[in-house]
């Protein structure tokens, strides 16, 4: 009698830990297809993340060059995605006439799916630099943006380039 | 037989997949911190359950290095598809590389030592 007690409590006891193993390891498995499909979409909206010059302009203001560079930054993905820092290269022909960061770190910049952000920085550049690389009176200016985003793996760059002819025979 | 053969491949298979959880949360950071212990616990209780519920040492230490060879693969793989897909073969080298090295750490370090002890401790438990 006492040894058919025992039997039955192994066996309720091996049945509610099968029992616990098997909820347990579900649970770990749900969570699994939820952080891949997090992981998945991110890595989609990166993609799927743009940025377009859309306006340069030069101006002097006080005998100093400044340049205003306009651009849009659209998140055509469908994760919210948080922008730390943006690094921009301004060349003029193949020359950097500037470089210039900024930095988010504080409060990263969020960008939600279909948002699109208009931006707009001016910055003051060396005139020796724009004088020796106009031709005929334009300038080519490229605008090189480095957009660090925050995913599983840090912050990680994502390169964007944009291309301007600019006249220039005004200043 | 074969439906014992049955129930030993899925728990195994759950058993891979949870390790497989457990790397995927890892492979990214390649720091062993807070985190990993949390999920190094966790782990170990998935071990302890994974023990008791094999109860046979031979098939449980066989059972633990298959699936710590498939978690591994499988986590590297799932890694690496969405970047393979949309960045590219560069990135998607660069981050199996990453990935790999980070999880095999984390293999080697912290999962299979708490692992032994806490299998065997199931098995021991199971045999009472």
């Amino acid at each position: 009698m006492h040894h058919n007690v025992d039997a039955t409590m192994n066996l309720k006891t091996s049945t509610i830990i099968k029992a616990t193993y098997l909820i347990v390891s579900l649970l770990l498995i749900a969570l699994l297809v939820h952080e891949y499909s997090d992981y998945n979409l991110r890595v989609y909206s990166i993609k799927r993340l743009h940025v377009e010059v859309e306006d340069v302009c030069i101006y002097a203001n006080n005998s100093v060059l400044f340049l205003n560079l306009t651009y849009s930054l659209s998140n055509n993905g469908v994760k919210s995605l948080e922008v730390s820092m943006i690094t921009y290269k301004i060349y003029f022909g193949s020359e950097v006439a500037r470089t210039y960061s900024e930095n988010f770190y504080g409060s990263p910049l969020t960008m939600k799916p279909l948002q699109r952000l208009l931006r707009s920085i001016v910055l003051k550049v060396p005139e020796f630099k724009l004088r020796r690389n106009t031709v005929n009176g334009t300038v080519r200016v490229y605008v090189l943006f480095n957009v660090y985003i925050k995913t599983r793996f840090g912050n990680t760059p994502v390169t964007y380039r944009g291309a301007v002819t600019l006249s220039v025979s005004g200043l | 037989m074969r439906k014992e053969f049955i129930w030993d491949v899925i728990v195994n298979a759950l058993y891979s997949l949870s390790l497989t959880y457990v790397l995927f949360q890892q492979v990214f950071t390649g720091r062993i911190g807070i985190d990993s212990f949390m999920y190094a616990a966790l782990f170990s209780a998935m071990s302890l359950l994974y023990g008791y519920v094999v109860s046979n040492l031979k098939k449980a230490f066989l059972g633990h290095l298959v699936s710590i060879i498939v978690a591994i693969a499988l986590t590297v793989y799932l890694v690496r598809y969405p970047i393979e897909v949309n960045i590219g073969n560069l990135a998607a080298e660069l981050v199996t590389m990453y990935s790999l090295r980070n999880a095999l750490v984390y293999v080697v370090f912290v999962v299979t030592p708490l692992s032994i002890i806490f299998i065997s401790i199931g098995i021991y438990a199971s045999q009472r």
